[in-house]
Order: C-alpha cells, then structure tokens, then sequence
C-alpha cells in the first residue's frame, strides 16, 4: 500500500513483541492499538504493518492435521468491527508453520470526523492452533 | 491562504461477493462502477461493511491436483487490467479449503477520468477444485 495514501499516519508507538494466541474468540493483539482524529472527507486506513526488521512476521501454526483449521484478523473502530479476514490452512504435518505478509492485512473505514482508537484483534478455530504476530505495528493513515 | 483545499475522494463498493463454482470460465463475481474526476483507480478487495469474514478460498474435491489454486481477473470497461492464478500448497485430501486473502488483491489502475466500470471474476483452474468467495466486496476509490 505504499504507494496508494498520501497524507498523515500514525504508527502504534511499540510493536506487538511476541504476541501468541490459541483463543477461540476475538482478543487484543498487544500493543495494536492507534488514537485517530478523522477528518472531514478522509477515509482511514488500517493496516497490520511489519517493523522494518527482517523477522518481523504474522505467522500460524495450524496444529495437529485436521480440516477446518484457520485464523481470524478483526479491524476494530472503538468496540464496532469494521472488518474480518479468515485465512484456513489445512497441515499435511503438524509441525508446519505458514507464514503470511504482514502489510497484506489492512481495511478501509469512512467514519464521521472524530477522534477515534482503531485496533486488532484475533482467533483462531481450535485450541491446538497458534497464531503469532511478531514485532509488527499497526498503521492509521488517511486515504 | 496557501494550498490546495482536498474534496472527498470518491469511491464505491460492489454488493457483497458470495461465489461458489467449479467453473474453468470466469464468472462475474461482482461489480462496481465509479465516476472519477481526474485519472486513475485504486482497486481493491475488501472485506468492508461486509457480513461474516472475508474469504477467498479454494477446496479441493478429486482427481489431479496440477494448479490447485484461484484464477482471479478484474476488468475495467471489459478491458482486463489484472489477472493472476495464485497457486496454493497440495492438498491430497477430499474436501479440505485453503484460504487467500482478500486483501492481498488490490491496485492501481491509469484509467482516463469519467465513468468505468469494474467486474471481479474468478474461475478455477481445474474442475477439481471448487472457488469459494465471501464477505468481501469490489472496492474502488480515485486516486489523488
């Protein structure tokens, strides 16, 4: 999305360290969170967001093999979703880990003007599967 | 008084995508039209005001499994403007799903200004697989 917005962004001031979750239902992804004030005619964009770093990285580790294994990213404006992704991955070996690209995650709101705290959250389908989002933040920029 | 006063961006979204087939033609999955002012497209897939968790998918059913994956082609005006098979890793199991996501899919399109219309479609790449895709629309905004 780089090259798509221009205008003003924030960063959530600390990265989501090594942020694991096994929940079957919507939980906080450490750390990312971004205070936002929504200007007139400006949409938002939100965006998981890699570090700079070379091992930063959404990974998932689906488990024992079995069908129906996934993960689910929420975008959230204060307590309403905006959006959710679902990504399923079957495992031919349970040790397998499938690692995505951080930057490919991201949503767009059309609030009212205001000031708002954007964030995202997480589940995955059964408590055998992991999902870690490692040193990634969260961008908000105008779009 | 320095600057240039910004308008609203114009944009649009298709009715929300719910695709289904074992088809090796493309289908139209959904359907957009916008009227822009100056030149160019932001496209995108996006699960935005959308019912359930986006997803696009594919399951494999039987048979070979050469190209398991998603053909995805979005035209502008019936003239095609991004086309791509995205391959997915083996599934030697009946019934199993392997998910992309949605909002990999997105670009820029150097379109003239006025009215054009956008059209997803989707096909498989094999009659051994079924394409699935839901909870996610066809979304366009012009660029600045």
């Amino acid at each position: 999305m780089n090259n798509l917005f221009l205008g003003r962004y924030e960063l959530s001031s600390s990265t989501s360290g090594s942020f694991s979750t096994s929940s079957l239902t919507l939980t906080d992804i450490t750390n990312l969170s971004v205070s936002w004030d929504a200007k007139p005619g400006c949409g938002v964009l939100i965006s998981l967001w890699g570090n700079d770093s070379f091992d930063d990285e959404l990974a998932f580790l689906p488990g024992t093999a079995a069908a129906s294994r996934y993960f689910e990213l929420a975008f959230l404006r204060g307590s309403t979703e905006i959006s959710r992704q679902r990504i399923q991955q079957y495992n031919s070996a349970a040790s397998q880990t499938w690692k995505y690209s951080q930057n490919s995650f991201w949503a767009l709101d059309f609030p009212t003007p205001g000031t708002y705290t954007y964030k995202l959250q997480a589940l995955v389908a059964a408590a055998s599967c992991t999902l870690q989002v490692t040193r990634c933040r969260l961008l908000v920029a105008d779009f | 008084m320095s600057g240039l006063l910004q308008t609203a961006r114009r944009w649009a979204a298709s009715s929300e995508v719910s695709y289904s087939s074992t088809s090796t033609s493309y289908a139209d999955a959904a359907t957009v039209t916008i009227d822009v002012r100056r030149g160019g497209v932001i496209w995108a897939l996006l699960p935005i005001a959308c019912t359930g968790q986006g997803e696009l998918s594919a399951t494999y059913n039987s048979g070979a499994i050469t190209n398991f994956g998603v053909w995805a082609k979005v035209t502008r005006d019936g003239t095609t403007v991004f086309e791509n098979l995205r391959r997915l890793g083996i599934i030697a199991t009946a019934g199993l799903k392997t998910s992309l996501n949605p909002t990999a899919y997105f670009g820029f399109d150097p379109c003239a200004p006025g009215s054009h219309t956008y059209v997803l479609q989707l096909k498989s790449p094999s009659s051994n697989f079924t394409i699935g895709a839901t909870g996610f629309k066809l979304f366009v905004a012009e660029a600045r």
